[in-house]
C-alpha cells in the first residue's frame, strides 16, 4: 500500500506537504513517531519535510509569511503555529476521487453484515466533497458475480452476524458434494466473486468458500469457535493460487484464455503460436475436466497420466452416445 | 534540479498563487520566487514555469488563467482561489471513515491504491480522529495489474479517442485499433474497456490483458460525447439470449453446475438411476463446453444440435482427431 517503496518525486512529495500540515494541524501535539507512522514514512523523512515546510511561505518570507511548526521540543511533539494557507487539505483530485467511489460501489454490491448506513451516508458525503473531480468516473465499473441462491447467502449473512456456527453444503470444484460445520471469519471478495471464509471443523483448517457453490447453509444454535491461531487468508497477490504441484500445459491460440482466467505460474510464448504454461494444480479432476472441455487444443506435456485419464474419460462418454 | 528544491519552488508557486485574489502576472511571480528570478534566461523561466504549473494542476490544484480586461485576449495573470483549492468542510463519523479505510484497501496493490490511500488522508482530517483499522467482517481486493488501466481510466474521463495494439484471441498478430471509450469495466477479475471502434464505426469490448504496449491518447478533450443510453456493464455481460431448451441425462449426485441452472428435475426416469434435467440456454458451444467437462456423467438428450457439438468436443479430447471413433 505504501506509496513510498518507490522513489517519490516532487509531485508526490508536495502532494504529502499539502495534506500533512492540515492533518497536524487536527492533531494538535502529536509526536513525530506518531505523524511519521500515519503517513508511513520514517521519522527522518517527517523531520525533513517539517524542516522544508517552514523555508516556504507567501512572497516576500518576512516575519510572518512563512509556515510556523514547532517540533524540536524533546518530547519530540509537533505544534502548528501557522499554516498559512494550507489549514484545509487540497480538495480530491479525478483519481483520488474516483478510486474511493468505485471502491464503494463495489462494497454495496456485497452482501453481508456490514454497516449498510455508513456505507449510504459515507457515498453521499464523498460525492458532495469530491464535487467536479466525479465527473466521468460514473463510467467505471465493476460488476460482480452474483451468489446464486438467496437462502443460503443470507443464512451465511445471520451465521456471520450473530457468530454462529454453519452447516454447509457444498459442491467443490471437483463436482463432489460435501457436508460440514464451519464458522465463519469473513466475507471475501476477489477477482469479482464473493467467498465465505470460516474455520471448517471437519479439515480443522481455515478454509474459503464460494458463495455461489453452496448448495444449503443452515444456521445451527452453537457460537463459533474460531481458533486464536486461525490464519484468515493473505489476500496479497496469489490469494487464488492453488495449492498443489504444477502441470506444464502447451495451449493453441483458441483456448489461450485459459492463461488469463487462472492464476499461472509462467507463460511463454512458443514460434508456433502456442503457449507453454506451467499450471498450479490442487485437484486432479479439476484438470481432467478443463482438459476434457480443451479436446486438441490443449496438450499435458510432463503428466502422461492425465492424458490418459482425459482420454478414457471422453471414450467412456462417447460409449453413450453409441460411438 | 534535486526533488527538495523543485518541492520547495512548487510550493513556493502555490503560496505566491494563492496569496491574493487578484490574478498574479508572470512577471511578479519571477520576481517573487527564488529559483525563477535566477534561471538563466527568460526562455528557461518559461520552460519551468509551464512545468510546474502542469505539475500543480496536475496534482489537483485549481490554477486558473485570468484573461485581461481590455479584450486583446492578453494573459493578465494566474492565481488559485482559497474556496476552489480546499476540499469542502464535509465532515465524516468514525463509521464513514472506517468505511472509507475499507474502501481504500480494495485496491491494495493495484495502481489506483497510492490515489485512493491520499484521498483517505485529506477526508480522515474533516473527522473526528483516526481511522479505525479493525476488523469489519468483510474484505475485497480488486487487481489493476493491467499496464493500460491508467492511461485508460485517463480516457474515459477526458473524452479523448485512445489508439492501441490489439490482440484478439485464435490470432497471433496484434492489430491497431482506435477507439471513443465509454467506459472501463471489471467482470470476474478481469478489465475490459467498452466503446465505439472509430475504424469499424460499431461498438466493440477490448479486454485489457490483450493490449500490446501503451495505449497513446490522440487529439483533444472532450472529442466525443458517451451515449447516454449506453450501459457498459450490460455490453460486457451480454451473451446470446436462453431461448434454447435442452435435455439432459445426469448421474446422481453428479454434475451440480448444471443442477444449479435447471428449469426441472425428473428423478429417476427413465432407468431408476440418472435424473433427466431440462435447461434453457443460450448457444450450443457454450454449454457443450461445460457438458463435456462431466465425462460420461451426463448425457445430451436433445436437441440434436447439442448432442453433435458434444460428440465432436468429446472425439477430439479422447484423442480421435477427426476420425470415425473406434
Amino acid at each position: 500500500m505504501s506509496e513510498n517503496r518507490q522513489p517519490v518525486t516532487a509531485g508526490g512529495r508536495l502532494s504529502r506537504l499539502l495534506a500533512l500540515v492540515p492533518w497536524l494541524s487536527a492533531h494538535p501535539g502529536v509526536t513525530i513517531d506518531e505523524a511519521a507512522r500515519h503517513f508511513e514514512i520514517s521519522a527522518d523523512q517527517l523531520q525533513s519535510d517539517l524542516w522544508l515546510l517552514i523555508c516556504t511561505g507567501r512572497p516576500g518570507h518576512m516575519h510572518g509569511d512563512l509556515v510556523d511548526i514547532q517540533f524540536w521540543d524533546e518530547d519530540g511533539r509537533i505544534d502548528v503555529i501557522d499554516p498559512q494557507t494550507l489549514a484545509r487539505p487540497l480538495r480530491l483530485s479525478p483519481d483520488e476521487a474516483a478510486a474511493l467511489l468505485i471502491a464503494l460501489r463495489v462494497l454495496a454490491q456485497i452482501p453481508g453484515t456490514h454497516d449498510r448506513l455508513a456505507l449510504a451516508s459515507a457515498t453521499t458525503k464523498l460525492e458532495a466533497a469530491a464535487g467536479e473531480a466525479l465527473t466521468g468516473s460514473s463510467s467505471v465499473a465493476v460488476a460482480l458475480e452474483s451468489a446464486a441462491d438467496g437462502e443460503a447467502t443470507s443464512a451465511v449473512e445471520t451465521a456471520l452476524s450473530s457468530g454462529r456456527r454453519l452447516h454447509l453444503t457444498y459442491v467443490g470444484a471437483a463436482d463432489v458434494r460435501t457436508e460440514r460445520d464451519v464458522d465463519p471469519m469473513r466475507l471475501l471478495t476477489l477477482e469479482g466473486r464473493t467467498y465465505l471464509e470460516g474455520w471448517c471443523r471437519r479439515a480443522e483448517a481455515v478454509r474459503t468458500f464460494r458463495l455461489d457453490r453452496i448448495d444449503s447453509a443452515i444456521v445451527l444454535d452453537q457460537p463459533a469457535e474460531i481458533p486464536q491461531d486461525a490464519v484468515p487468508v493473505d489476500l496479497g497477490s496469489g490469494a487464488l493460487r492453488p495449492e498443489g504441484p504444477a502441470v506444464t500445459l502447451l495451449i493453441a491460440p483458441d483456448m489461450s484464455w485459459i492463461a488469463d482466467e487462472h492464476p499461472v505460474d509462467s507463460v511463454e510464448e512458443l514460434s508456433d503460436g502456442r503457449l507453454q504454461v506451467s499450471l498450479p494444480v490442487a485437484d486432479e479432476s479439476w484438470l481432467v475436466r478443463l482438459l476434457l472441455r480443451s479436446g486438441e487444443s490443449v496438450e499435458v506435456v510432463d503428466r502422461p497420466d492425465i492424458s490418459q485419464r482425459v482420454q478414457a474419460q471422453a471414450r467412456e462418454a462417447l460409449v453413450q452416445y453409441g460411438k | 534540479m534535486s526533488q527538495r528544491e523543485r518541492t520547495e519552488r512548487l510550493l513556493n508557486l502555490l503560496f505566491a498563487l494563492m496569496a491574493s485574489n487578484r490574478p498574479v502576472p508572470k512577471s511578479s511571480l519571477r520576481d517573487a520566487i527564488d529559483a525563477y528570478r535566477e534561471s538563466p534566461s527568460e526562455e528557461a523561466f518559461e520552460r519551468m514555469f509551464e512545468r510546474d504549473k502542469d505539475e500543480l494542476r496536475s496534482m489537483g490544484v485549481p490554477v486558473e488563467t485570468i484573461e485581461g480586461s481590455d479584450g486583446s485576449g492578453g494573459i493578465e495573470g494566474y492565481r488559485v482561489a482559497a474556496e476552489s483549492y480546499a476540499l469542502p468542510a464535509v465532515a465524516f463519523s468514525a463509521d464513514e471513515l472506517a468505511v472509507l479505510g475499507l474502501a481504500a484497501r480494495v485496491w491494495e496493490q493495484a495502481s489506483l491504491g497510492p490515489a485512493a490511500q491520499r484521498a483517505v488522508r485529506k477526508l480522515e482530517t474533516l473527522g473526528p480522529g483516526s481511522i479505525i483499522e479493525g476488523p469489519v467482517g468483510i474484505e475485497t481486493r480488486i487487481a489493476t495489474g493491467d499496464p493500460a488501466f491508467p492511461v485508460l481510466l485517463d480516457v474515459v474521463r477526458t473524452r479523448r479517442v485512445v489508439a492501441f495494439d490489439y490482440r484478439k484471441v485464435g490470432t497471433a498478430a496484434p492489430e491497431r485499433r482506435s477507439v471513443e471509450s465509454w467506459g472501463v469495466v471489471s467482470r470476474r477479475g478481469h478489465w475490459y474497456l467498452v466503446g465505439r471502434d472509430v475504424d469499424r464505426g460499431e461498438p466493440r469490448v477490448f479486454r485489457l490483458s490483450r493490449i500490446v504496449g501503451n495505449p497513446q491518447p490522440r487529439g483533444v478533450i472532450g472529442a466525443y460525447d458517451i451515449p447516454s443510453d449506453v450501459d457498459v456493464v450490460s455490453m460486457i455481460a451480454a451473451s446470446a439470449p436462453d431461448d434454447l431448451v435442452a435435455r439432459l441425462r445426469v448421474a446422481p449426485g453428479r454434475a451440480n453446475s448444471l443442477r444449479r441452472r435447471a428449469n426441472g428435475v425428473e428423478s429417476g426416469a427413465p432407468n431408476g438411476v440418472a435424473d433427466v434435467l431440462t435447461l434453457s440456454y443460450g448457444d450450443d458451444e457454450v454449454l457443450a463446453s461445460d457438458i463435456v467437462g462431466f465425462g460420461d456423467a451426463v448425457v445430451v438428450l436433445e436437441p440434436q444440435s447439442l448432442r453433435t457439438a458434444v460428440i465432436r468436443r468429446l472425439t477430439s479430447a479422447a484423442g480421435i482427431s477427426g476420425e470415425a471413433p473406434v
